[in-house]
């Protein structure tokens, strides 16, 4: 069987391959990886009726053109959602739908304030070897994804066999977008941190900058640096996801997926599993306060988010409810028996 | 000596940070090695993972399997359960000579070190090469390692400046101790050469060689011989000697 899958016409930003992340390997220096924002990883395998753990391309600022090779690929677009065409034709993000061989896909910018990081799910995922177990980039150390980089021009993206032929489907999303207030348990060397810095902490209202990248994310606020009570040279330490550093300039930042895997800056608080997906997909100059919670709220806060991850397949629905829709579906190549068996389920 | 009980953090909600102290000798980091095989032999359902660091062993976990205050109490019945303080080193330890060319462009700031250590490049050679280093911690990048502790004379601050990309096999120093690194990083350590050997290398067969307790003894070679020995490890030879340490 011949090779089947997307080449990439124009990259766009810092477009990587990305599944779920390659724990594990901390003790020997490994950074976790995997996409910032799982819960869109779980929602295009979702829409395409596939495993979790199969890999993306998580897109960053620009998107980018895809154009399908070798025959019809399945794909869906999930995250932050970009401009998104084919063959100059609108699509819809959240939705499934055909590459026809020869067709472009041409994702532009971001739409403003849908958030940072956006997913295009190929049927089959991207047939890239398991390094350590995964299939995340691993952008520093330079291995995993396509050749351990970013996507360029010419590169080709093979998909893996593709059982499933649905497409036309998308789903409702259960989570609120840009919250106003992230949860966090206090941090390891909080203890480090006045009482009156503490409140000040979660008093203050804090805006994402663009200093982000895979790593962490910077923010800035109003007021006086973050200080802790006696001078600090930690030896370093463990870190974990969602950790929020206080460096020496006293302002925050949190750690996200490509985090180094121990670090030597006190770390005030750590957001809660659950908050974090949407805490990372902020655009810059969102505002947010962080509001401690108690670590049995985090759990059930926790508890709820599998819940959420593990309803979406069941929550896919079909697109077609209007006159609107059937326009749509003609237009991107999912009229003509390609979905028509499933449109019953519903 | 006098030691505060260890601590347990929440690190998250999917983490207890078991912190034996700030402190970096060696019976901290016996301490922190027999625990973590402690905590990974009991095979607990919920536990992720584990990672020692110098002073510490991180117990990741996931509270829907495992309930974080039941695993507390397993974490705090294990820490009574003996003097961990008094840990023997972990068996199986390896002694690893690792050949390193100093200065040069490999270790650009060789002179500033010698410098600040009141000592001749020869002599900030000789020193580092004198005693074996203990491996205590791999951390901050894959097959990037912590030894320690060298002397007194070598309680240097990081550099002001951040060098953006030191290539593999760099090996640089600060706070008494010497980082080698496996792959480009940045780093504020003062870069005083570099070497063959990685620590972590897909092409090889075995991509991780280094564990935390073995020991490294640096030993100067010269440009020739770096570029014979770098042939060789990219044909996937270690080129570090290696011998048990009984």
């Amino acid at each position: 069987m011949t090779a089947r899958g997307l080449i990439v016409r124009q990259a766009g930003l810092a477009a990587s391959v990305q599944d779920l992340g390659r724990p594990g390997y901390q003790r020997q220096g490994v950074a976790e990886g995997g996409a910032v924002d799982p819960r869109a990883l779980v929602a295009g395998a979702a829409i395409l009726g596939q495993a979790p753990d199969l890999a993306a391309v998580e897109l960053v600022g620009m998107g980018g053109q895809y154009e399908a090779f070798g025959g019809a690929v399945r794909v869906a677009l999930t995250g932050a959602a970009f401009k998104a065409s084919l063959d100059g034709r609108p699509v819809r993000w959240n939705t499934s739908f055909v590459i026809e061989p020869g067709q472009v896909l041409a994702l532009g910018g971001c739409e403003p304030d849908s958030g940072v990081y956006g997913y295009l799910h190929l049927g089959g995922g991207i047939e890239v070897p398991r390094v350590l177990g995964s299939r995340s980039t691993h952008l520093r150390a330079v291995f995993g994804g396509h050749q351990g980089r970013l996507l360029r021009a010419g590169d080709r993206l093979v998909a893996g066999p593709d059982a499933a032929g649905k497409v036309g489907l998308t789903f409702d999303s259960p989570w609120e977008e840009h919250p106003k207030v992230v949860r966090v348990l206090w941090g390891v060397q909080a203890g480090e941190f006045a009482p009156a810095e503490r409140e000040r902490f979660t008093a203050t209202t804090f805006t994402v900058t663009p200093a982000r990248d895979r790593m962490g994310m910077k923010l800035d606020f109003q007021g006086a640096p973050f200080v802790t009570e006696r001078s600090l040279t930690l030896i370093s330490d463990a870190v974990v996801l969602g950790d929020v550093q206080i460096p020496g300039d006293g302002k925050p930042i949190v750690l996200l997926a490509d985090r180094q895997p121990t670090g030597g800056y006190p770390r005030l608080a750590t957001v809660i599993t659950a908050d974090l997906p949407a805490l990372a997909q902020l655009p810059a100059g969102a505002r947010f306060r962080f509001q401690p919670v108690s670590e049995a709220m985090a759990v059930e806060a926790l508890k709820r988010y599998r819940h959420e991850l593990g309803g979406l397949a069941a929550a896919v629905r079909p697109v077609l409810r209007s006159l609107d829709d059937v326009a749509y579906l003609l237009s991107v190549n999912l009229i003509d028996g390609v979905i028509s068996g499933d449109m019953d389920d519903q | 000596m006098i030691s505060e009980p260890p601590k347990l953090h929440l690190a998250g909600d999917t983490a207890w940070l078991v912190d034996f102290g700030e402190r970096t000798d060696d019976a901290v980091n016996n301490a922190v090695i027999a625990f973590d095989a402690h905590v990974r032999a009991a095979g607990l359902a919920g536990i992720v993972e584990t990672a020692p660091t110098i002073r510490s062993v991180l117990v990741r976990f996931d509270p829907l399997v495992l309930a974080p205050e039941r695993l507390a109490e397993r974490l705090q019945a294990w820490l009574t359960e003996r003097d961990w303080l008094a840990s023997e080193p972990p068996a199986g330890r390896k002694r690893w000579f690792v050949p390193v060319h100093y200065g040069g462009e490999d270790g650009p700031d060789l002179a500033e070190v010698a410098a600040r250590l009141g000592m001749s490049e020869a002599e900030v050679i000789a020193d580092h090469g004198r005693a074996a280093q203990r491996v205590r911690m791999l951390g901050f990048a894959p097959g990037f390692v912590y030894t320690g502790m060298l002397g007194e004379a070598w309680a240097l601050p990081r550099r002001n400046q951040v060098r953006a990309a030191v290539p593999p096999g760099s090996i640089a120093v600060a706070v008494r101790q010497t980082v080698l690194t496996s792959t480009t990083v940045p780093t504020g350590w003062w870069v005083i050469g570099k070497s063959p050997f990685l620590a972590f290398d897909l092409e090889r067969e075995r991509p991780f060689l280094l564990q935390a307790g073995d020991e490294l003894v640096f030993e100067a070679i010269g440009a020739e011989e770096a570029a014979t020995l770098l042939a060789r490890a990219h044909a996937g030879e270690a080129v570090a000697r290696v011998e048990p340490i009984a």
